[in-house]
């Protein structure tokens, strides 16, 4: 079975760890093929978000909904054929080879007595190859670039072949070049397989500029969500990042373009 | 050379070291009197059958056993300085051994016993600190694993300060780690357990691989992770116990042969776990045959001799590698 496009929806979703709230109650919902950016100061919810979407935490109050079922009621295996999750935890000096890892992307399909088929072959090669990763196939993860890195664990989610696909903060640690990179590979997979994809960005030119849609969340609260142009806005952004800044529009592809006031000497 | 040819050249050698290895010994065995025992009495065959072969079998079960363990707990705490006597296994064996010998000195059967139940002790704290602390994450299991080997430890030494010299050194011996207690019952009972724990690495070996990797990513490709972790755990945790209460301490294996091996085959789990255990055999019984014939008259503690050569082999891989 391969992935059609999935629904995400959050109703009532709040979650808190020793009385502390880190995520309070929001309602909204994303529809298929819709690519979110989920933007905020640190400390605002984001990578807790992501992983009550991906059903790996359970919420304190609310569900999500995952084509309309909620996701905690999905079998894990059935759960991960329909949505895959990128982590900011990524081990740079892990020793299993890029194709060991990709290969993962296949376990929810397998069963315990079975070994990865051709086709599961063909579709790893497949993601290396649009990866830019097919001559690294057997290299350690110890022996790659930041970018070439953070692509292998994208093949690992692109051959997961999954209708939803959550990544917490994809860019860190990358340099400009391959921010960019990685974000127009997965927006051009993200199109021609209708995926429905949940990035957490700090660079909010960054998210602007490859998201339809913005989720701004502030200390566990939900600001706003809707266009880039409607969420990036100086009044917001100031009261978010208590800093004064400038909304203009990026000359290249007319999306919103911040750029916050430094601190004045 | 694939890996394939590998593990297939692990199994020869192993196969060859069992046949070398059968004929060192104090008295030279002839396969020929082996084949017709009128020719010396049937020393040859006596020797052989309740010597040599218990010692060699207890031999490739232990340290096949000791590899695999280290190796399964290295994916599964995604440390690759963890081996088989983290969760203080060795401590509370010990500490069993201690009582057994200080109050039961004339029970010599029941140390094994009560080195299994001290073993079983050490790891039931561990797995009660970390289920009622709730925080099921990796640093609380290797930590909780170290305060409760020094807690035995130190219960062990105030038996044993209180108990008689004789029983001190009956423990030291014991701790250094030997195959020289080996009877055939130590095989029945260790073989089950290594064959159980690798059918259990097959059948859970994509998890494990899943495992290599960050908790949030393995449960996000479906692994149960707390299930196949703990499961795993109270596997290897079986399976050093029982090494541990026939054989003593037999240090660094765990540690060295998965590092080798991982070295030579690569990091996917069943290679390196099969791999593992066919070394881990392969180097314990040459280890053990130069335990029993280096010196002329007495037998070198397994695990002096273990250690010895474990960690100087490792300081040098250590320096080789940049």
């Amino acid at each position: 079975m391969t992935s059609q496009a999935g629904t995400l929806a959050v109703q009532n979703l709040s979650w808190s760890i020793n009385q502390r709230q880190i995520l309070q109650p929001m309602t909204w919902s994303l529809g298929a093929g819709e690519r979110l950016g989920i933007i905020g100061p640190n400390g605002a919810g984001k990578s807790t978000l992501l992983k009550l979407l991906a059903g790996l935490i359970a919420p304190t109050s609310g569900e999500v909904l995952l084509n309309q079922h909620a996701i905690l009621t999905i079998s894990s295996k059935f759960r991960a054929q329909q949505i895959a999750l990128l982590t900011q935890e990524i081990d740079p000096a892990s020793t299993d080879t890029v194709w060991q890892l990709v290969a993962l992307g296949r376990l929810p399909y397998q069963h315990w007595y079975q070994s990865l088929a051709d086709v599961d072959c063909e579709l790893i090669s497949e993601a290396l190859h649009h990866t830019d990763l097919a001559d690294r196939a057997m290299s350690r993860l110890s022996e790659l670039s930041g970018g070439e890195l953070q692509r292998a664990h994208l093949a690992r989610v692109l051959v997961q072949q999954t209708g939803v696909l959550l990544l917490d903060e994809p860019t860190n640690h990358l340099d400009v070049q391959h921010q960019h990179q990685l974000m127009a590979l997965t927006r051009k997979h993200a199109l021609k397989r209708d995926l429905t994809l949940v990035a957490s960005f700090h660079d909010l030119n960054l998210a602007a500029s490859y998201c339809d849609k913005l989720l701004l969340l502030d200390q566990g609260k939900f600001i706003a969500l809707a266009s880039p142009q409607e969420v990036l806005t100086s009044a917001t952004l100031e009261q978010v990042y208590q800093r004064p800044c400038l909304v203009d529009n990026n000359p290249f592809d007319g999306s919103p373009r911040v750029t916050f006031a430094p601190e004045l000497a | 050379m694939s890996i394939r040819l590998k593990l297939l050249l692990l199994l020869f050698g192993l196969l060859v070291s069992l046949m070398v290895c059968l004929q060192i010994g104090a008295v030279p065995l002839s396969w020929s009197a082996l084949v017709e025992p009128k020719l010396d009495g049937g020393m040859s065959q006596q020797i052989f059958f309740e010597l040599r072969l218990p010692r060699l079998l207890l031999g490739v079960l232990a340290g096949a056993s000791l590899a695999l363990c280290g190796g399964l707990l290295q994916d599964l705490s995604r440390n690759q300085l963890a081996d088989p006597y983290l969760f203080g296994i060795v401590a509370g064996a010990a500490f069993g051994a201690t009582i057994v010998t200080v109050w039961l000195p004339n029970l010599s059967i029941a140390l094994p016993i009560a080195a299994f139940i001290g073993a079983l002790l050490a790891i039931s704290l561990v797995i009660a600190f970390v289920s009622v602390n709730r925080r099921n994450q990796l640093e609380h299991w290797v930590l909780a694993g170290v305060a409760v080997s020094f807690l035995l430890s130190s219960l062990g030494s105030a038996f044993l300060y209180m108990g008689d010299a004789f029983a001190a050194n009956r423990i030291m011996f014991w701790l250094m780690g030997s195959l020289a207690r080996a009877q055939i019952t130590a095989v029945w009972v260790i073989a089950p357990v290594l064959f159980m724990t690798l059918a259990i690495i097959i059948f859970w070996r994509r998890e494990i691989a899943a495992l290599h990797f960050a908790d949030a990513t393995a449960k996000s490709l479906g692994v149960a992770v707390n299930k196949v972790r703990l499961g795993l755990l109270l596997c290897s945790a079986a399976l050093t116990a029982v090494v541990v209460s026939y054989c003593g301490g037999i240090g660094f294996v765990g540690l060295l042969v998965p590092h080798l091996i991982r070295f030579w085959l690569g990091n996917s789990p069943l290679p390196m776990l099969f791999g593992s255990a066919l070394a881990g055999a392969i180097l314990l019984i040459w280890v053990d045959a130069a335990a029993r014939t280096l010196l002329p008259s007495q037998e070198i503690p397994l695990g002096v001799l273990t250690s010895a050569i474990g960690s100087m082999f490792f300081l040098l891989l250590l320096a080789r590698r940049r």
